[in-house]
């Protein structure tokens, strides 16, 4: 046993385990998560070549999409959405995690957010490109999408439609985008600073020297960085509850059964919170390994992280139980003809049962403290929290839109290989932005794991 | 009239380096800054900084990009381009709110990122400090404090600083 694992058993089962193990240095600090710039792990450039070889796909699909048309999709008409929508829904999803743990928590000063706040941060920003995507290349000519999609003059004299949740849409996701970018950027400052200065090579210190753009951790420089630092997270908070819940309106506002609910926007939020989380996990729990980050990215984060999937995962569950009472005690034919045969029954049943099974049953698990610390189970779960929800988008918008009113106009969908390859893609350019993310940026928030340390080793009454 | 030194030294301490800052501020230095890899808790009152004005740019950015988010749907869709959808209200109209929010808030954020560049003057690719090659422990795990001095005084206030605790005193090269 460890002195910190047997203080912590004296101290009995309600205390709380350390954020950081062990009494580290700054230089320590600095020198443990920084190693991994300097002296990157062995096997980096193999993983880096096979998500590369995966991007290739998207490149692939990309081209064959824009040469040949949407025609090359599975989209048709009853299923005008298919994959180009669900896998933009899922991956915006993604992308919520990060901006929760870096704005959210960081204004209700949950300490436990600092070791893994810039990793979802980059999560989120990466996943966020995936996710914009979609909605380009869907449009099939891209290059038109400009006077569709944003407000500039033209030659035909024509302005977007701002009364459609489509352009709200637009605006929601690129400003996400934007706020997400700098706010993890104004993050990285000063660590790129620590960068600059504990770095050997000339290169780096070069570098790393022009992102850090003359940062020298004045207190003149930290009073303005911290005030504005904070506003950044008080205006992500309600940004992230926008985003998804206009993403929502895209569905909710048509009067299809199936997507016209008012239950939509918080639904969506807590499952993209869910699977944001779930994400984290997945990447989280092999990365901490690889990079010896056990130091500051505790057992007890990844608890907590499964504590929030949990939640997530309730209110999510809640969000079905309630859309199954509505489409009972609503009355329209139509919507209990979706809910209680086509979904429960019907071509796409076990995509159905399968988000059953994922989004509601396996996190019913995390209520055991014994699993939530079982990190082999932590992350299988969080791998098919994310397979139940992509069926979760999948069973919104192919099932609903495979059978709509009229028998007659029933169809089936099935995605083709450009579907497929562009998804794959997708993950794989994740991946590979991700691994370089890994490589060249420091991928625990340094300097605030620093001031954590110090208020840490002050409450315990040592000196700082 | 010839410019004013800097004068740069370590402390092993907060509690030391707010104790040289004040003594320094009492013998009527004020030109003082501290150097630190994470923020320090009561600095801005040792330094005696004036708020900052980084709220005040956000809220201005803010409540612009509100405005002209109304502006740009009020003209475009009701007024150039009118278009009528489902004969509801056009003006004003709770369809604005999401874009007005969303504007409001990208110019906010993109404010407060420019706002905070120019508050620094950054990019700024060179400092003087950076010549001093033990004040690279600033962002790493070092405390720093520096103070702007005549060049008549620099013997003077190094010798103090050196009392007062301060290891590393030295004069920072003029701007090369």
């Amino acid at each position: 046993m460890t002195p910190e694992a047997a203080a912590a058993a004296t101290k009995g089962p309600l205390a709380e385990a350390p954020l950081i193990l062990g009494h580290p240095t700054d230089r320590q600090l600095n020198d443990e998560l920084l190693a991994p710039i300097f002296d990157p792990n062995a096997n980096w450039k193999k993983a880096v070549g096979v998500a590369a070889a995966g991007t290739g796909l998207l490149a692939v699909g990309v081209v064959v999409t824009i040469a040949r048309g949407i025609g090359m999709w599975g989209n048709n008409i009853p299923v005008g959405w298919g994959y180009g929508i669900i896998n933009f829904v899922w991956w915006i999803g993604i992308g919520h995690a990060g901006t929760l743990i870096s704005a959210i928590l960081l204004l209700f000063q949950q300490k436990w957010r600092t070791s893994i706040n810039r990793f979802a941060e980059a999560m989120t920003i990466f996943a966020v490109m995936q996710a914009g995507l979609f909605p380009l290349i869907h449009t099939g000519r891209p290059w038109f999408a400009i006077y569709w999609l944003f407000p500039y003059p033209n030659t035909m004299g024509i302005w977007p439609n701002f009364k459609s949740p489509l352009i709200w849409d637009v605006f929601a996701v690129s400003t996400y985008f934007t706020i997400s970018l700098l706010f993890w950027f104004v993050g990285l400052v000063p660590d790129l600073a620590a960068l600059r200065d504990s770095a050997k090579s000339k290169v780096h210190r070069i570098a790393y020297g022009i992102f850090a753009l003359g940062w020298k951790g004045s207190s003149r420089h930290w009073q303005h960085y911290r005030i504005g630092y904070l506003i950044l997270a008080a205006l992500s908070t309600p940004l992230v509850l926008s985003v998804h819940s206009i993403v929502s309106f895209d569905f909710a506002v048509a009067q299809l059964p199936g997507w016209h609910t008012t239950i939509f926007p918080p639904y969506f939020v807590a499952g993209a919170v869910f699977s944001g989380f779930a994400m984290v996990l997945t990447l989280m729990i092999p990365a901490r390994a690889v990079l010896h980050f056990e130091k500051v990215v505790t057992v007890r984060h990844l608890e907590n992280m499964a504590k929030v999937m949990l939640v997530t995962g309730l209110i999510v569950s809640y969000g079905y139980g309630m859309e199954n009472f509505m489409a009972w005690y609503g009355g329209s034919a139509y919507e209990a003809f979706l809910f209680f045969r086509t979904r429960t029954t019907g071509p796409y049943a076990p995509i159905y049962w399968t988000l059953i099974f994922c989004n509601v049953l396996v996190p019913q698990t995390f209520w055991f403290k014994k699993l939530r610390t079982n990190l082999a189970w932590l992350w299988i779960a969080s791998i098919l929290v994310n397979v139940g929800m992509w069926s979760e988008r999948f069973v919104i918008i192919v099932v609903s839109l495979h059978r709509d009113f009229l028998p007659s106009s029933w169809g089936i969908y099935a995605p083709t290989w450009v579907d497929w390859s562009i998804y794959v893609g997708t993950l794989s350019f994740f991946s590979l932005l991700f691994l370089l993310f890994l490589r060249f940026v420091p991928s625990v928030a340094v300097a605030e794991v620093k001031e954590l340390n110090h208020e840490l080793h002050h409450q315990a009454g040592g000196h700082a | 009239m010839r410019e004013p030194r800097v004068v740069l030294c370590q402390l092993a301490s907060v509690e030391k380096l707010y104790d040289a800052a004040r003594t320094l501020q009492a013998a009527g230095f004020t030109a003082l800054d501290f150097y630190s890899p994470y923020p320090l808790p009561g600095s801005d009152e040792v330094l005696k900084l004036r708020r900052s004005p980084v709220p005040a740019i956000a809220a201005v950015a803010g409540f612009t990009g509100v405005a002209l988010a109304v502006l740009m749907q009020w003209w475009m869709n009701d007024v150039d381009y009118a278009l009528n959808v489902g004969n509801r209200s056009a003006v004003p109209s709770p369809t604005w709110v999401p874009i007005m929010f969303e504007l409001g808030v990208l110019l906010a954020g993109i404010a407060i990122f420019l706002g905070l560049l120019a508050l620094f003057r950054f990019p700024q690719p060179y400092d003087p400090l950076f010549e001093v090659d033990a004040f690279r422990s600033a962002t790493v795990d070092a405390l720093w404090l520096s103070v702007k001095v005549e060049a008549g005084e620099v013997e003077r206030v190094s010798s103090e600083l050196r009392q007062l605790g301060a290891s590393e005193v030295q004069l920072v090269p003029e701007g090369a």
